[in-house]
């Protein structure tokens, strides 16, 4: 036994592992770091900041390890109120998906309780609702809403979405209402009129709804990785749709469509990140087709890595986090651009002055810097075995 | 409070979901906003309350279900009942 105490960034990707679902043999590989003594705290601090400790309950209740009773209970307690949280949230999406069917709108349920639908259930943790719409439908929606008691937030930092509020007895509840999915500053171009024309009538928890088609949904899931910074939340997400639903998906046209949107080098690093740091079954086909090809893919997959190990290892002294969405490019004559265009402040917010954007952008770059000159020096070596790069 | 031959339904207000395993559920009163725990003996009394069945009546359906249930589940039943009541979780009265 070790004195001392194990990181919670080891720990929390054990249990993950044991947990949700991995490849047999990555649990094996990892199970002697799981020998020590367990930093219960740092792990719980851990977990809340990536929001994910009601899925690391539900990983702990079927563990080998056992948490003293308080870390148990602090767990527990998150499980309960995501839970209550979730079916508040469901109550939410029900009205809201009557009020636009009686109005005759068609809308598509993104991302939270529909990716919960798909995965965790109800351990899944999620903030607000999210709709898709026809752009032309937006006068509408915003009429539907404010009728019911909704204001939109004033949110010009997006060109995608529309963020409305309601103050309830339990909280504010929110809806983003999509009316378009390209992600302009970073280069992504979902194909809209495909996601609609594709989608699927289902009921989530209960509620009908139409969703986006699985592979959509997936890449869609995908496209918010680096604008949340490689959240461990995200990446449990797409860990699940892969092992709860690979075997539905044609992975060799969900590789094409990914490039089709731009997001080839994204979906392929992030595949390829899953697979060999937490050992998440991706079929040896797209794990090799995500493999690295060539000296600046190689610095794209260590980037990602790279940002994925902050998340667990110093969250709080991010790096290759902040710089990491700008490289995840297919072309890369767009890399110097997107970069400068991001660091100087071009799509600032409403709450903060170009200057004050600029200058903060301009830190977080230099402070990523180093590392990322060590990922430029460390990437000229060919790798030695798939789990290297 | 509530009596042997009391018929209690639950409330439109409250959204509930079992965890599964030995948890039981979890009880949300949607207009409060407040939120409960129910172990898997409260969450088998929060399903058979659907405002057609009397106390008496669900206190035997329980012991049916959990044979080495104490002498004194009727009163657990009733007072585990009283506490849904004083919460608004349930009402008094067939559905």
């Amino acid at each position: 036994m070790s004195d001392t105490p194990l990181r919670p960034g080891p720990v929390l990707e054990a249990l993950l592992r044991e947990g949700l679902g991995a490849s047999t043999s990555a649990i094996k590989q990892r199970g002697p770091s799981m020998r020590g003594e367990i930093d219960w705290v740092s792990l719980c601090a851990l977990s809340h900041r990536c929001r994910i400790a009601p899925v690391l309950y539900q990983c702990l209740r079927g563990s080998v390890h056992s948490a003293p009773r308080g870390v148990m209970e602090w767990f527990r307690t998150r499980y309960y109120e995501n839970v209550a949280q979730n079916l508040a949230l469901q109550n939410e999406l029900r009205d809201l998906l009557r009020w636009l069917s009686e109005a005759g709108v068609p809308v598509i349920v993104l991302k939270g309780l529909a990716l919960a639908h798909l995965g965790l259930g109800l351990a899944r943790t999620s903030r607000d609702l999210d709709v898709l719409i026809h752009d032309g439908d937006l006068p509408r929606v915003d009429a539907i809403l404010e009728r019911h008691g909704y204001q939109a937030w004033p949110d010009p930092t997006h060109d995608f979405h529309r963020r409305y509020g309601r103050s309830t007895p339990s909280g504010t509840r929110v809806v983003e209402v999509h009316f378009t999915l390209s992600d302009r500053p970073r280069n992504y171009r979902p194909d809209v009129p495909g996601i609609w024309s594709r989608s699927e009538e289902t009921a989530i928890f209960e509620a009908p709804a139409r969703v986006p088609e699985l592979q959509d949904h997936l890449l869609l899931t995908l496209m918010q990785v680096p604008h949340h910074h490689w959240a461990m939340r995200l990446l449990v997400d797409v860990w699940q749709v892969v092992l709860r639903w690979g075997d539905a998906i044609d992975w060799a046209g969900f590789l094409i469509r990914a490039g089709e949107w731009q997001m080839g080098v994204l979906t392929r690093s992030t595949l390829h990140a899953l697979g060999t740091m937490f050992g998440v079954p991706i079929p040896s086909g797209a794990m090799s087709t995500s493999q690295p090809r060539g000296y600046l893919e190689r610095v794209q997959w260590r980037v990602a890595r790279g940002a994925i190990a902050e998340q667990l290892e110093h969250p709080f002294r991010p790096r290759m986090t902040y710089l990491a969405p700008f490289m995840m490019v297919d072309h890369p004559r767009e890399l110097p651009g997107t970069i400068v265009k991001r660091t100087l402040g071009a799509d600032a917010s409403a709450e903060e002055d170009a200057l004050h954007t600029a200058a903060r952008r301009t830190t977080a770059t230099a402070a990523a810097l180093p590392a990322l000159g060590r990922v430029l020096l460390a990437s000229i070596a060919q790798p030695r075995s798939r789990g290297e790069e | 409070m509530v009596d042997e031959a009391s018929r209690i339904r639950r409330s439109a207000d409250v959204a509930a979901h079992e965890l599964g395993g030995d948890e039981g559920g979890v009880l949300l009163h949607l207009k409060s906003g407040q939120y409960h725990g129910v172990d898997t003996v409260g969450w088998t009394i929060w399903n058979l309350l659907d405002g057609t069945r009397s106390i008496a009546q669900i206190t035997d359906a329980l012991r049916e279900r959990f044979p080495d249930a104490p002498d004194r589940l009727p009163q657990d039943v009733t007072e585990f009942i009283d506490g849904l009541l004083s919460r608004s979780l349930v009402e008094i009265g067939e559905p």
